[in-house]
């Protein structure tokens, strides 16, 4: 599958890869309204990591092996056999944190939507249902520091 | 009749067997047999239905078409319990008279209620073990039952759960929204004896009481009180009585194995299995609850009742069963539990309560009442061997890898304990390993596209 690499070496920390996924993320798609206006705010799932001297951006693995799917009671964590994806299902969850202990990467967050809990994690900006010709953090990356090619396992 | 594949339990080891067998052999029969009329539900997500967190049909573990879908026999329902079991022979014989011929047989039959010798408690119609699906609307039946009688009253409708472990907490929170108090009865000195320490226990503590539930750690039933079939009250072990309007029983549970063990298979505190996941007994695999696991980082040999080693026992049982060449082995593990109580999350992993001045071992403990957080860290030898984190969730599944790859930490960033672990906490080269498997090999650390070396013309 294609995965996202952070390649630290050019990583400014700009977050502009965060502001791109809440936006992909937001009930209006649209960054002024998605940053200000909507409740509940929309949640990054890439993290920008570090300070001025060393920073990347993490986002899902999408692992061969996901120890999230292996782990999750409730059936909502899921990897997609064709496609490879991991997602969660929202309406499944329960907000446990199960993932949250099983992931090494720090890549799932719980949080609240709409007064339940939730997993949150990287879905490839296949929201719709379709695979982009870019993630949508890949995309706005301004200095090639996120890149999204296919990888070797 | 016959069953290329038959498998006892239709759980999380069952099912991710079922699941594991079929991506290795497309056409060999598989049959699921369990005596609870249900497809494949998550288990600990009783106590979530019972908050309206799911439903019915939300519970559901795979899709509706699982079964379909994998071309597997589902026999589910009272009937299916599996009674004997003859090794030889390859047969099961269940309690409805049916009898399975099968090629390899999975033991997954999980765990069942220990109920311990209190007098009563086995005489009354309103007490409930908390393990299955129908165990949790019958609670909920229980409460609403009970709540309509005590207010018809004009009194607090009350009820007892005994056993503060997980299952207990999780059942008393379920019922308290419906129930005007939970009392819940431990006799251990602590609540969750197995999964928290002494200071996290007070803390948790307090946060369920003003939840309406009072825990009583360090006192037990002694007899329970039965009127006309009817649990009315509980005589406690401190002399007191205590009166309630019906019980959850969740003393604490044990490896359903009675008929695999009249069979002949090997129990220690569960089966006892090969790498492979056979048992003693040839064609006759396990997985789950039912399993005797090493704990890799204690030594000690017991089940590890947590649904994430259910699956993953499952899913390797299951290649061994259809001769996958590349079936990983399973050589131990240690749990590693995530629960949460209304606003408070509890995650915990590997060695949470090591002996007093037990050699290398030392305890990096940090309160902040104030943020109503509690962290601790079992450090061994260097290397991280636990942690309890109550309501400092944040990227934990970060400290569970380094336990699991017995880590130095003295190559790591010591920042990584003061508040969420990251990814930048580790050093130049592990931070790329980790981050980048599959990283396209013709390409360097920049992205730069590098030349592939060629085979030496030699
Ligand atoms: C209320 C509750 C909360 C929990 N919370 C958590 C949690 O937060 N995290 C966690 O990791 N774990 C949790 N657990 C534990 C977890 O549910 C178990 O570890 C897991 O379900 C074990 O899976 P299993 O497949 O081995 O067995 P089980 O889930 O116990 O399933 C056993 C299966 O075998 C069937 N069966 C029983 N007897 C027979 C027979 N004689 N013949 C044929 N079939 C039979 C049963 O009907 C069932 O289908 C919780 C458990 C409970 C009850």
């Amino acid at each position: 599958m294609k995965r996202i690499y952070a390649i630290e070496a050019w990583c400014l920390g700009c977050k502009r890869c965060e502001i791109a996924c809440k936006t992909q993320h937001s009930a209006t798609r649209d960054t002024v309204k998605a940053l200000t206006q909507e409740q509940p705010s929309p949640t990054s799932r890439v993290q920008v990591e570090g300070d001025r001297f060393l920073s990347l951006a993490v986002n899902c693995r999408h692992c061969a092996q996901p120890k999230c799917v292996k782990g999750c009671i409730s059936g909502a964590m899921q990897k997609d056999p064709a496609s490879g994806l991991v997602t969660s299902d929202p309406a499944k969850c329960v907000g446990c944190r199960t993932c949250v202990s099983m992931c090494p990467f720090g890549c799932v967050q719980v949080v609240s939507v709409e007064g339940r809990d939730i997993a949150l994690k990287c879905d490839l900006c296949t929201e719709d249902g379709c695979i982009p010709g870019e993630p949508a953090c890949v995309a706005a990356c301004p200095n090639g520091a996120l890149v999204y090619w296919e990888s070797e396992e | 009749m016959r069953a290329d594949y038959l498998i006892l339990g239709n759980s999380a080891a069952g099912v991710s067997a079922a699941e594991a067998i079929r991506a290795t052999d497309s056409c060999g029969s598989i049959v699921i047999a369990s005596p609870e009329p249900h497809r494949v539900y998550g288990r600990p997500l009783i106590s979530y239905l019972l908050e309206g967190k799911t439903s019915l049909e939300r519970i559901g573990y795979k899709n509706a078409d699982f079964y379909e879908r994998l071309n597997i026999e589902p026999f589910l329902g009272p009937g299916y319990d599996a009674m004997r079991l003859d090794a030889n022979a390859h047969r099961a014989t269940f309690s409805n008279g049916t009898e399975i011929e099968y090629g390899r047989c999975l033991i997954a039959t999980g765990s069942i209620p220990f109920t311990p010798p209190i007098e009563g408690l086995d005489e009354a119609q309103n007490v409930t073990p908390f393990l299955t699906l129908d165990n949790a609307l019958k609670a909920q039946e229980l409460a609403d039952r009970a709540r309509a009688a005590a207010h018809a009253e004009g009194r607090e409708s009350r009820a007892i759960v005994i056993g503060a472990g997980l299952i207990g907490l999780k059942a008393a929170e379920a019922i308290s929204h419906s129930v005007d108090r939970v009392m819940v009865l431990e006799l251990a000195p602590r609540i969750l004896p197995a999964v928290l320490d002494a200071e996290g226990a007070r803390l948790l503590q307090g946060m369920l009481a003003r939840h309406g539930i009072e825990c009583r750690p360090g006192v037990s039933a002694q007899k329970i009180l039965v009127d006309g079939g009817t649990a009315h009250g509980a005589l406690l072990t401190d002399g007191t009585e205590e009166p309630c309007d019906f019980i959850v029983a969740a003393v604490g549970v044990r490896p359903n194995t009675a008929f695999a063990v009249e069979a002949g298979a090997t129990q220690g505190r569960g089966l006892v299995c090969g790498p492979d996941l056979q048992t003693s007994l040839p064609d006759v695999y396990a997985a789950g609850d039912v399993v005797q696991v090493r704990d890799a980082l204690d030594g000690t040999e017991r089940p590890l009742a947590l649904w994430p080693n259910a699956v993953r026992q499952g899913m390797i049982a299951g290649r061994h069963m259809a001769d996958d060449p590349l079936a990983p082995v399973f050589d131990g593990s240690f749990a590693v539990n995530a629960v949460d109580f209304f606003e408070a999350s509890l995650l915990t992993a590997g060695l949470i309560n090591p002996p007093d001045n037990a050699e290398g071992v030392t305890c990096d403990v940090r309160i902040d009442e104030a943020a109503g957080t509690y962290a601790k860290f079992v450090v061994r030898d260097g290397k991280l061997a636990g942690y309890i984190l109550l309501n400092r969730p944040d990227n934990a599944g970060i400290y569970t890898w380094l336990i699991e790859h017995e880590t130095q930490l003295d190559t790591i960033d010591p920042a990584l304990f003061d508040s969420a672990p990251l990814n930048c906490d580790f050093d130049k080269t592990m931070r790329w390993e980790r981050l980048h498997a599959g990283y396209p090999a013709d390409r360097n650390e920049k992205g730069f596209l590098v030349k592939r070396e060629c085979p030496s013309a030699s």
